[in-house]
């Protein structure tokens, strides 16, 4: 169960062993700092703090995305914290995430977050997902939108007054 | 919603698939109404010499009436415990002496040191006040159910393991949810603690799923589907509207009757992670997550809290007050509340003490 959030004294770094693939990149103190935050199982700290720990937070966020591989959900947590507050700075990340069946979980995540961003960004978004591998999973998602606009990608246009 | 009106829209729906293990009978079941006077109900449970624990469960319709339980006496009149023994506390018994919802759950005994389960008659006060500690008066939904296995050594838990609409076609959740299981089983059978597993779709169980408890028709349909003995495990896509929260437990113990906080919420995408696949790891993960995650529906808790300030009320978990501290003592425990890990690895979870064993041993679910 959620209780209330713990200090974040977490943050500080513990060791950080780097997958083979992945060994000329390591971790900066700042993105070892996000890391940490963002792999609390519970309760789950809020982009606000996670953020308010490093001077650079979309560096450190999209490092998390693009290198953390466990716990599962810190990567996630990392690009709902960009969607949410900094779509306009990674749009290209956005667009890869939708556009390859690789990145499906973060697809998922851009596709249901997706009226989180600007809406001319979110069309852009969600245009891209339409014609790439998750197509039909943004078919489904985009048709429960809110947003009439990105409805409209994916239905047919809504009946006018007369 | 009352555990029979559920029962009913259940058998109403056409095609209403409900479990079909049969139940073991050593868990009875006395549901009843009553209303409370001056915001207090005293329930009466006769406790046989077979008796191992009873949990108790009240529900009442009003959102903004919230329930606990006050005091508990044992046959001989002795107040043996009370809301004041944890309300100032900086240890938590679970939820049950808590009004933080309109119904309540309450398992008993919890830990060994609450003495034995006497025959006789135990008395539980139940308590019901508004958002602003108030008594109010309301019409209680309650219901009764005594475990007839006083062998707190060894126990089965019976899992109504559910898949949301469309998810047990996918096969690599359907696979990776039936691995879990097997290092779920793998993490509790030193302890004990067996598994039956009975796994359905349920396709008016929308994938995106709700926190249990916020009036879920959803979750209440998928618990009022049990044989009764069963704990509800639902697995969707999402819990809560987001892709990171792994899994909540709808009570701290958990009910055994429908309700909408019967049933315990799993995301297979937090597990799956960014690439929506489930590696070796992530499994593992997935299934070291489901064996905490009913851990506290059965009435086993976080050992800490709130930034090491608060911890469980038993007393073999160290009161730990810092990082380093807390995870050497509790690091590869089931139910520390944070992940140990360093970019591509986990320590792997797989500890339970003595006491936590025997909160979830004395679970009136576990049979």
């Amino acid at each position: 169960m959620r209780r209330t959030i713990p200090s974040l004294c977490f943050a500080l770094a513990l060791a950080t062993p780097v997958a083979a693939d992945d060994a000329a990149w390591s971790p900066s103190v700042d993105d070892e700092a996000v890391y940490q935050a963002l792999s609390i199982r519970d309760p789950v700290p809020s982009c606000e703090q996670v953020e308010a720990l490093v001077p650079q937070p979309v560096a450190a966020l999209r490092n998390v995305v693009a290198h953390a591989q466990l716990p599962p959900w810190a990567p996630m947590r990392a690009a709902h914290c960009l969607i949410s507050r900094h779509g306009s700075e990674v749009e290209s990340d956005l667009l890869a995430w939708v556009g390859q069946e690789e990145t499906l979980g973060l697809g998922l995540l851009v596709l249901d977050e997706v009226e989180l961003l600007d809406e001319e960004l979110g069309l852009r978004v969600a245009k891209a997902a339409l014609t790439g591998p998750l197509a039909a999973k943004a078919q489904e998602r985009l048709a429960g939108c809110g947003s009439a606009a990105l409805r409209a990608l994916v239905q047919p246009a809504e009946a006018t007054e007369p | 919603m009352p555990p029979r009106r559920a029962l009913l829209l259940c058998v109403l729906i056409s095609g209403c698939n409900k479990a079909k293990t049969d139940p073991t009978g050593l868990l009875d079941l006395e549901e009843w109404s009553a209303s409370t006077r001056n915001g207090r109900l005293q329930v009466d449970v006769q406790v046989e010499s077979n008796t191992g624990a009873f949990l108790l469960s009240a529900q009442n319709e009003d959102d903004s009436i919230l329930l606990s339980v006050e005091e508990v006496y044992n046959p001989s009149g002795e107040l043996v415990m009370s809301w004041e023994d944890w309300w100032y506390s900086s240890e938590w018994p679970g939820e049950s002496f808590f009004p933080y919802y309109k119904d309540m759950f309450f398992n008993w005994p919890i830990r060994e040191q609450d003495g034995p389960l006497t025959q006789g008659k135990w008395k539980v006060v139940l308590g019901a006040v508004n958002k602003n500690m108030a008594y109010k008066d309301t019409e209680l939904e309650l219901a009764l159910q005594r475990k007839q296995d006083s062998n707190n050594d060894r126990g089965t838990v019976y899992i109504w393991l559910v898949y949301a609409k469309g998810l047990e076609d996918e096969d690599e959740i359907r696979e990776a949810t039936e691995s879990a299981i097997e290092r779920w089983r793998e993490v509790w059978s030193p302890y004990g603690l067996q598994l039956e597993v009975e796994a359905t779709e349920i396709r008016k169980v929308d994938p995106k799923l709700p926190i249990p408890g916020r009036n879920s028709d959803q979750l209440l349909e998928a618990s009022s589907r049990t044989n009764g003995e069963q704990i509800t495990v639902v697995i969707g896509e999402t819990v809560d509207g987001d892709k990171w929260t792994y899994g909540m437990a709808g009570g701290i113990p958990g009910g055994l009757v429908p309700t909408d906080r019967s049933a315990i919420a799993i995301s297979w995408l937090a597990h799956a992670g960014t690439d929506g696949k489930f590696s070796k790891d992530e499994t593992r993960l997935y299934g070291e997550s489901l064996a905490p995650d009913v851990g506290p529906d059965k009435g086993r808790h976080q050992p800490l809290a709130d930034g090491y300030e608060s911890w469980d009320a038993l007393d073999d978990t160290p009161q730990c007050t810092s990082q380093t501290a807390c995870e050497d003592a509790l690091g590869e425990n089931i139910m520390y509340p944070y992940s140990i890990c360093s970019w591509t690895s986990c320590l792997a979870t797989h500890e339970l003490t003595d006491d936590q064993v025997g909160v979830a041993q004395r679970y009136a679910g576990t049979l």
